[in-house]
């Protein structure tokens, strides 16, 4: 077998199994399995859980680099993007346009600060 | 008009992955990959971090085997996603779910979770059609544009670039200010700090799992061992 085809089952199969992965649970009602009882207590979890996962998809996104002295404009920039995110969404209510606000926050942040 | 709604809501997921997938298109050119086996990759496996993993690890010569079994692993915090959703999508047709499941990605489960309670139940499949759609998208031209480009953009776009890398974090930090409230601050606070604990110490998946089951269990183990409040004041 050639390696070229090799490395296009190999990507094959981790499609498939990545695919799998976000699928299966999709078919799995959870409350049907655990029964009415515990129904109010699993969808509290499950939104719970929820709010969970973004919060832990935030920590693991920043760049953590930014956090030193010699980093201090990224810092500053960084902080100007998230206050910028934080007024926009108490004016609009809309993430889309807290997203933008936070990223020209941002921008502007770090050509001010650029000669720190 | 749902499509075209979860279209229009995929613009912030737009801007944080394509300088990602221009970044996956010039690295896997680099290690030499073929412009149609990395196009395969994006097109199939649509898992950034997953995807990264792969080319490096195959660089490296790694077993293929091994190689396979570590990049399907590190989607494995795509299970909570889909078991979150899937309440909130009970009603959706058996075969509306397969054509959905394909796109749960991290930032398009966080825009559907944040989201999907707004829209009526027969039509949140389109929705979240039109928001993959978006995100599939830009992801796929990022990574033509980063095989094609790439000499040209590691020299002229580095000005932009760090302003581009803030986007994921803005979309998530979005995502997250509509749902802090008395119910939900204590789990976010919980998940916060655990995820970044392990991504400290560079298990950032992992930290994800824990943070996610953690959380939650903590707050509803401390909510059914509140005692009973006794007081007139308590009904205010």
């Amino acid at each position: 077998m050639s390696d070229n085809l090799l490395l296009i089952i190999s990507i094959i199969i981790i499609a498939l199994g990545t695919y799998l992965i976000r699928a299966i649970p999709l078919f799995i009602n959870i409350e049907v399995l655990l029964g009415e009882k515990r129904k109010q207590l699993v969808r509290r979890f499950f939104y719970l859980m929820g709010a969970a996962i973004i919060a832990a998809l935030f920590a693991t996104s920043i760049d953590l680099s930014a956090f030193s002295f010699t980093q201090l404009p990224t810092l500053i920039s960084m902080l100007s993007g998230f206050i910028g995110i934080i007024i926009a969404y108490f004016l609009f209510k809309n993430s889309g346009i807290s997203v933008l606000v936070g990223l020209i926050s941002y921008l502007i942040a770090s050509l001010l600060f650029v000669g720190i | 008009m749902s499509f075209i709604a979860g279209l229009k809501q995929s613009w912030p997921l737009v801007l944080g992955y394509l300088p990602v997938a221009i970044a996956f298109g010039i690295s896997a050119q680099n290690m030499e990959l073929s412009t149609s086996i990395i196009m395969l990759i994006s097109l199939l496996i649509f898992a950034g971090a997953s995807q990264f993993t792969f080319i490096a690890l195959f660089a490296a010569s790694t077993p293929l085997l091994t190689t396979v079994l570590i990049s399907i692993g590190l989607n494995l915090r795509h299970l909570l996603y889909s078991s979150s959703l899937s309440p909130t999508l009970k009603n959706v047709h058996i075969r509306h779910r397969l054509m959905i499941a394909f796109g749960l990605t991290d930032e398009v489960f966080a825009t559907t979770f944040h989201q999907i309670k707004q829209i009526p139940e027969k039509k949140r499949w389109l929705w979240i059609l039109g928001l993959e759609f978006g995100a599939y998208a830009s992801w796929v031209i990022g990574t033509f544009i980063g095989i094609k480009g790439s000499d040209f953009l590691l020299n002229h776009v580095a000005e932009i670039k760090p302003v581009l890398s803030f986007a994921m974090p803005a979309l998530f930090f979005s995502l997250l200010l509509p749902l802090m409230n008395k119910k939900t601050a204590f789990v976010i606070l919980i998940a916060f700090v655990t995820a970044l604990i392990f991504t400290l110490f560079n298990h950032a998946t992992t930290g994800i799992f824990v943070a996610a089951f953690i959380a939650p269990a903590f707050s509803l183990f401390l909510q059914s061992h509140k005692k009973p409040c006794k007081t007139n004041s308590c009904k205010s």
